[in-house]
């Protein structure tokens, strides 16, 4: 359906798309993902010509979209995209939006056009918001219609750019449903991504791209669990980490959890993952200045005070969860301060297993926190 | 600038010295009133002895340099100065608002001052200056300083090898000493110069305060001192003094307002520092300069002239002695002081390349002015309620085309409007003229300084204005031969009491006579329909040109964009008068075309460039992603544009079109200037007549108010119409 045949873009003297290749088979939900800045959307945006690459060839349904000569006004109609910013039409109210496609483009009647719009909006759930105008409608809102005014051109192929990147993490999941959805009617897409869960559980193909190419390309099972490169894997596994020192017991107790909240919210955590998280902190910090003698807050602060780190892995979403203490301090699972055992208990019962160490000086107690069933993507 | 830190200096100086200033503006006539008040002086000056004795209760305040004192009396800082006549004298033509009264300060001897060692030097000096003060070459000498400084030169003595005399001397007493390119010269550096070469002596000149002076000479620094310095037994104590070389009178001064001085004009000569008015154009402004010392405000029209007058902004006028009973009638609280200034003939104008018109005008003339038809028309013109009318003949007669006339109907009873048409005696022996020659009369009328360039550039056949024939004139244009002579009258307010009725009773009466009487009402509407014409046509031009560049600017190419840029920038820099007369009387000056459509061709232009620059702002203000996500959907990029991008571009734009429209319909009031009647001139027109300011300016401001209102409220309805609209739909 779409033959990608060396395709390079280059900006003045940095070379964005070294020599890419590919072939998008009808049918197809292929997932590009990389780091920022290797030309994702750029590649995404070169297949419909809102940016013209500098060599190469693009063949979409057997016309050459790089040729001068062909009428990519012809082409787009078929090749629908949908923007990170949205980009719905300001002066027009929502099913305007959707109908000035059909009207103006295809020819369909104005009745058939706001039938056909009706029909869109309800699949995308926004048939409450008619008569809205764009700047009425909440981000997620405005991504929906424009999936909608996407599909509204009935179209071969849908090309998403970043659609959740603008985004709070609230409406992502609604905006990911919806695209969901759709690529369950057979749609052809492609889809540039940093959600790693949606990419692997939605696509059927994942184009890693860096260095300028597509740099390693598979099925999702073979991208995110057996990367063949190194680059592949060392982007698949990395961490998201959180870290936060505490000199006494005098510390900033609302501070750290808003911003432990914050770290968890970036990530996409569900709110009962958020709770959990919150918890171990509350209670470890607690274990470790708990004593009947009050001598425990006085190590700690002549010997260097408490440090947190909050470890994410987004491919294998899993939570790591390490707390730091001077090692006078014996232990910070406190048995005899903690008579009811209340802290452990609060533990024990939210995370997978805890492990309490002496390593070079510091006590380590290491606590791991998910993988979750809790989410939606499974 | 040097005056501003002049003054600033002024006013700390006396904070400093610790004197109150006064602020009552009571009346002094003489100069025992000068007791009690407050006098400003110059520092180290004899007046600060004499001061005290003659006038026991008055405060002196001293400042460093003597020209500080006139700056000082003139912002009320002190209620009276002191300075020598001599520097009065050079200096009160910068200070009109001050006046010299009397006073008895005796007049003082001026010396040079020498050090007590010096005896003979001082004695040589002395002998010098008997020969040289007896000389006719002294007064000269003291003339040329005074008034033709720039050609004087002092005595070389370069040469001279007997030794160099040091001279102390403060130099900031024109003309006396003070410095000229960076050089000390002046009456006093000249008679030294001159006596320095007499002893085969160099000089060299130490310039410090006048304070400084005897204290330098004193102590050896310096070997004379001078600097207009009086002789005085204090300082006799410490230095000798040189014979006297002049004697120094004192002239108190204080300003104007507070001496009770009646009826300072009564011949022109009085007119010296006074405000003077006269019409721009006229005889009288080129006369008005002739008169010495007096300050000429040139005006558009002799009305203006006489509400300047009647609100005390101008202290005389010169009108035409011929107009000035009419006016006289009109305006009731003036005198003439002089007539017969100036007698200057008067004709009618020609274009230079006509000159076959000209000889036949000149051969009509001269029977004409024989005829009772000219005699009646010369009495009865100066009726204000004449009931003569402009003659009127048939056209069919008129075989040879028409005959257009360009007028200035400011000047009743020679050319003035009368129930809204141009009459008066020029125009009816015009109007004679064209029927004799059997061409039908055609007449413009416009501005008076317009009517020159008019006639020039053949837009007129002939111009009539009340034209005074001179040589200036001459080269632009050909005069008729004089059919009269004009002379100017010096013409004063005369300040009688002021009429009973009560302000609403006036503005009553005030509105009546500019609106209703002689039918001006119809002058106002005329010149609404010409502003209302103007502003429609040039707005919906300037907008399709506007948005014509603009889309030029945008889509089109290098060549394009950069001329459309460079006519934007042309047009933004362009003055819109400038503009229209350029129009006017150069592009358009060999065509039929209207002077109207001129005006509208010169507006739509500007608005044209000011309204792309909105538009391309507006549109370029329009985010990137709206465009692409056109481009996406498969729209061209030219529908993209009409269809996505300029409904929203267009949106943005009206609030500021609103307000460039608004400046469009006011920058119209200029097209006076080229002879189209729109509401300013019909509003001057009445002034003219009628000789007030207020109720003919506030009809004209209602009319444009109401013209911008209602251009508001087309515009606003756009706006609502520009906004998007929220379509109903059933739920299904």
């Amino acid at each position: 359906m779409i033959h990608i045949e060396h395709l390079t873009k280059r900006y003045g003297n940095s070379e964005i798309l070294k020599d890419v290749n590919a072939v998008v088979n009808k049918g197809d939900i292929i997932s590009i993902i990389g780091p920022s800045g290797t030309g994702k959307s750029t590649l995404l945006r070169c297949i419909n010509m809102l940016e013209h690459p500098t060599s190469g060839k693009i063949i979409i349904n057997g016309v050459d979209v790089t040729d001068p000569k062909s009428n990519i006004s012809m082409i787009r109609k078929k090749v629908g995209m949908v923007f990170q910013s949205y980009n719905l039409f300001d002066h027009l109210s929502v099913i305007d939006n959707l109908m000035i496609g059909p009207i103006k483009l295809l020819g369909m009647s104005a009745a058939d056009a706001e039938k056909r719009a009706l029909l869109l909006l309800s699949q995308v759930g926004m048939l409450e918001r008619v008569e809205a105008f764009p700047s009425e409608l909440s981000g997620g809102q405005k991504q929906r219609v424009a999936i909608a005014r996407t599909l509204s051109m009935n179209p071969d192929i849908v090309l998403l750019d970043e659609p959740t990147s603008a985004l709070d993490p609230h409406s992502v999941s609604e905006v990911l449903s919806v695209i969901r959805d759709i690529a369950k009617n057979g749609i052809t897409m492609m889809i540039v991504t940093h959600e790693m869960k949606f990419a692997k559980n939605v696509s059927n193909r994942i184009f890693y791209l860096d260095q300028g190419v597509i740099y390693e390309e598979g099925s999702p099972e073979q991208i995110f669990y057996n990367p063949q490169k190194e680059l592949t894997r060392n982007f698949i596994n990395r961490t998201h980490n959180f870290e936060y020192h505490i000199s006494d017991h005098s510390f900033d107790n609302y501070g750290l959890i808003s911003k432990v909240i914050a770290f968890c919210i970036h990530y996409g955590f569900k709110g009962s993952q958020i709770d959990r998280i919150c918890h171990i902190v509350e209670e470890t910090v607690n274990l470790c200045f708990l004593s009947e003698s009050g001598n425990r807050n006085d190590i700690i602060r002549t010997d260097g005070g408490i440090d947190i780190l909050i470890s994410y892995s987004e491919e294998r979403d899993l939570t790591d969860y390490y707390i730091y203490a001077p090692e006078r301090l014996e232990t910070i699972i406190n048995n005899d301060a903690d008579k009811e055992r209340l802290s452990k208990s609060i533990i024990g019962g939210i995370s997978q297993n805890y492990k309490e160490s002496v390593q070079s000086g510091k006590i380590e107690l290491y606590i791991k926190v998910g993988p979750y069933d809790a989410s939606p993507y499974h | 600038m040097e005056k501003k830190l002049l003054q600033i200096a002024v006013c700390l100086m006396i904070l400093i010295s610790g004197c109150t200033s006064t602020d009552k503006e009571s009346i002094m006539t003489n100069d025992t009133d000068l007791n009690g008040r407050t006098v400003v002086m110059q520092n180290g000056s004899l007046y600060g002895i004499f001061t005290p004795s003659i006038y026991p209760d008055s405060k002196c305040v001293y400042v460093d340099t003597h020209t500080d004192i006139p700056v000082a009396v003139e912002k009320n800082k002190a209620e009276a100065g002191l300075v020598s006549a001599l520097v009065w004298e050079d200096i009160k033509t910068y200070y009109p608002d001050l006046t010299e009264i009397d006073n008895q300060i005796p007049a003082t001897p001026l010396a040079f001052g020498f050090r007590k060692d010096e005896k003979e030097l001082r004695e040589k000096f002395n002998h010098f200056l008997n020969q040289f003060l007896n000389s006719d070459e002294f007064d000269n000498m003291v003339h040329g300083w005074r008034y033709n400084s720039d050609s004087m030169e002092l005595a070389k003595t370069e040469n001279c090898t007997g030794g160099v005399l040091r001279c102390a001397v403060s130099a900031d007493m024109f003309p006396y000493d003070f410095i000229k390119d960076g050089k000390v010269v002046g009456i006093e550096v000249d008679i030294l110069s001159r006596f320095a070469q007499s002893v085969n002596m160099d000089y060299e000149i130490i310039t410090m305060n006048f304070a400084s002076l005897i204290p330098h000479l004193a102590s050896g620094k310096s070997d004379i001192a001078f600097s207009m310095m009086s002789i005085s037994e204090e300082r006799a104590k410490s230095i000798d003094f040189s014979s006297p070389w002049i004697m120094e009178p004192c002239v108190c001064i204080v300003k104007k307002s507070t001496v009770n001085n009646k009826s300072e004009i009564t011949s022109l000569e009085d007119m010296a520092n006074h405000k003077i008015g006269v019409m721009s154009g006229t005889l009288q402004e080129i006369y008005a300069h002739s008169v010495k010392d007096c300050k000429v405000k040139i005006m558009e029209s002799i009305s203006d002239c006489y509400i300047a007058l009647s609100k005390g902004k101008i202290d005389g006028l010169l009108t035409s002695s011929i107009s000035f009973p009419a006016e006289k009638r009109n305006f009731t609280d003036v005198i003439s002081i002089c007539d017969t200034l100036s007698p200057y003939p008067l004709g009618v104008i020609f274009n230079k390349k006509n000159v076959d018109l000209l000889e036949k005008y000149n051969a009509f003339q001269k029977e004409y002015i024989k005829t009772d038809i000219y005699k009646t028309s010369l009495e009865e013109w100066n009726d204000p309620e004449t009931d003569r009318e402009m003659p009127v003949f048939s056209d069919d007669d008129m075989n040879y085309g028409t005959l257009v006339l360009a007028v200035a109907p400011v000047l009743p009873p020679y050319d003035f409007i009368k129930d809204g048409k141009v009459v008066g005696i020029e125009p009816e022996m015009i109007s004679y003229f064209a029927k004799s020659i059997g061409m039908r009369l055609e007449i413009v009328d416009m501005n008076f300084s317009a009517i020159i360039p008019y006639v020039n550039s053949g837009k007129a056949d002939i111009g009539t204005c009340c034209a005074c024939i001179t040589p200036e004139r001459m080269e632009s244009v050909n005069f008729a031969n004089s059919w009269g002579d004009e002379t100017s009258v010096l013409v004063t307010s005369s300040n009688p009491i002021k009429g009973k009725k009560s302000i609403i009773e006036r503005a009553i009466n005030s509105f009546k006579k500019n609106f209703f009487v002689e039918q001006r009402y119809k002058l106002i509407l005329k010149g609404l329909t010409n502003t209302l014409t103007i502003s429609f046509i040039s707005i919906l031009l300037g907008t399709i040109l506007g948005i014509l560049i603009c889309l030029g600017q945008l889509k089109g190419g290098v060549v394009l964009r950069k001329s459309f840029n460079l006519y934007v920038t042309f047009m933004r820099c362009m003055p819109q008068v400038l503009l229209l007369m350029i129009m006017y009387y150069l592009v358009f000056a060999n065509s039929s075309i209207q002077a109207l459509w001129v005006a509208i061709i010169a507006f739509a232009l500007c608005f044209g460039a000011y309204t792309s620059v909105i538009f391309k702002s507006s549109i370029e203000s329009i985010d990137k992603g709206q465009n692409e996500a056109g481009l996406a959907m498969g729209f061209s990029p030219i529908r993209t544009f009409f269809l996505l991008i300029l409904p929203q571009g267009i949106r943005r734009a009206l609030p500021v079109f609103t307000n460039e429209s608004i400046g469009l319909v006011k920058a119209t009031s200029i097209v006076g200037y080229i002879s189209v009647f729109d509401i300013t001139r019909a509003g001057d027109i009445i002034r003219s007549r009628t000789y007030e300011a207020f109720a003919p300016l506030i009809i004209v401001t209602i009319f444009y108010f109401l013209v911008i209102w209602l251009i508001t409220l087309i515009l606003k309805y756009a706006e609502q119409k520009s906004q998007p609209v929220r379509r109903k739909y059933s739920k299904r």
